[in-house]
């Protein structure tokens, strides 16, 4: 068993290494789309207003690990609810 | 020559007058600039910094009223939770569940605490305690601020038919096919405990289900959840694990779990229903040898009146534990209020019924303000 965990830990370096996406900014198109189809199946959606930006980057990747979005999807997100939020 | 001397102060005011509007529109264009400069400043503190930190979470207040009881203030909870980000690289997420008992003791629990390394846009590796990935309720929907009733579905809390958390190491993260979504959550973990029954010593009473730190575990659980989301808003998931338990002093015993869940949310309309089953298998050199079997399953249905803000809810779930004298069934009917998207009042009345065990069967008034900040 504790080599099946050595083997899934590498394998997940592994291929974090050589899949790894460049990290750019945001679509806030498509980030609306992720927001309407995805927030509200959990929870009440709140508003851009509601947090601060500094709390909206930590809870969108919060998010994206509850919620499991992809890194696209988590970075679109964002880029629309801090569009939202000027 | 009067007439030249009204025109001549005329003109003077007029000129002080255009004059001062362009010193008011060079003004007006200076504070402009000065709260672009602001913003932007403000912009640059929040996010030029490597390391963000920040305090959410949510806190709760209830009342009981049972049968055959005086009823009471049942609940105060607080749960804040730590969150500190690294970059785009890593983020450490805690959580704590302080709760005041009626014993006047306050009881501090770590509900969940794990560093999730971002690989990649499809990858999350997830080290420490984390939430149950297995099922929906208890890794989305438990907060008292976003369940939608008072209590938790019976079986799916403490010592129920659905695990609660995990110690160990998971990979997880969205998965598109095509223009179909999808995600999935691969984990092993450290093997849940098992505890023998109060009432006798030949029975498991429970599997305590809230994942172990161990140096010398019984056994591992390695587990995966698979989730589809065939329309928006709508995820449908199915979960397993397997791995070795043991009791104290004992051989490990098989231990399985298998969870399906739905979630579909409509205009104002909310669909949940989930099926969990833990087992535990036979051991014939055991105290307890028999094979033991913990189901429980619920559906809810709620819909929020946007313009009233009320969201009445109903939700039907059973329990079916190891011993079959604890089954039971219930029936929630509850009303919500919302005073903002993360501030909720509860109101609801639970039809529980367990002919074999009076000490469940009563039927109960409840209340709760939540809220998640």
């Amino acid at each position: 068993m504790n080599r099946f965990v050595l083997l899934i830990c590498t394998k997940a370096m592994v291929a974090g290494a050589l899949f790894a996406a460049p990290a750019g900014e945001g679509d806030p198109v498509n980030g609306a789309k992720v927001w309407a189809d995805t927030c509200v199946r959990c929870h009440n959606v709140r508003p851009p207003s509601n947090l601060s930006e500094r709390a909206w980057r930590i809870s969108m990747q919060h998010m994206r690990v509850r919620a499991n979005l992809t890194g696209k999807e988590a970075r679109d997100t964002l880029a629309f609810i801090l569009e939202s939020k000027e | 020559m009067k007439r030249l001397k009204v025109q001549g102060v005329l003109l003077f005011s007029l000129a002080t007058v255009l004059a001062a509007q362009d010193d008011i529109a060079q003004m007006r264009g200076e504070i402009a600039s000065l709260k672009t400069s602001v913003a932007e400043l403000q912009r640059a503190r929040e996010t030029n910094a490597d390391g963000i930190f920040t305090l959410s979470g949510y806190a709760a207040a209830g009342y009981a009223y049972a049968e055959h009881t005086n009823g009471g203030f049942d609940l105060v909870q607080f749960s804040p939770i730590f969150q500190y980000a690294y970059r785009d690289l890593v983020l450490f997420t805690g959580e704590l569940e302080t709760k005041m008992n009626d014993d006047l003791e306050t009881s501090v629990e770590l509900e969940y605490a794990s560093a999730s390394i971002f690989l990649n846009d499809y990858m999350v590796l997830v080290a420490g305690k984390f939430l149950s990935p297995l099922g929906e309720f208890r890794q989305n929907l438990h907060p008292s601020w976003i369940n939608k009733l008072p209590t938790e579905p019976i079986g799916f809390g403490e010592d129920g038919a659905a695990p609660i958390s995990f110690t160990g190491l998971g990979l997880r993260g969205g998965l598109p096919l095509g223009a179909l979504r999808s995600n999935y959550t691969l984990f092993v973990a450290n093997a849940p405990v098992l505890e023998l029954s109060d009432e006798n010593n030949t029975s498991i009473g429970a599997i305590a289900a809230e994942g172990p730190t161990a140096s010398d575990t019984a056994g591992y659980t390695v587990g995966a959840r698979y989730a589809v989301d065939p329309l928006p808003n709508c995820e449908i998931g199915v979960s397993g694990a397997y791995g070795r338990a043991a009791l104290e002093g004992e051989s490990k015993r098989d231990y399985t779990v298998f969870d399906a869940d739905l979630s579909w949310h409509y205009e104002g309309a909310d669909l949940k229903a989930e099926y969990s089953q833990q087992k535990v298998g036979k051991l014939d050199s055991s105290i307890a040898p028999d094979a033991f079997t913990w189901k429980a399953w619920y559906a809810q249905l709620a819909y929020q009146f946007d313009a009233l803000s009320l969201e009445p809810v109903v939700r039907y779930g059973a329990f079916r534990p190891a011993d079959s004298d604890l089954d039971r069934d219930q029936v929630s009917v509850g009303l919500n209020y919302l005073f903002a998207p993360g501030v909720i009042a509860k109101v609801a009345f639970e039809l529980n019924n367990a002919d074999k065990a009076p000490e469940y069967d009563d039927n109960r008034l409840l209340a709760q303000f939540a809220f998640g900040f």
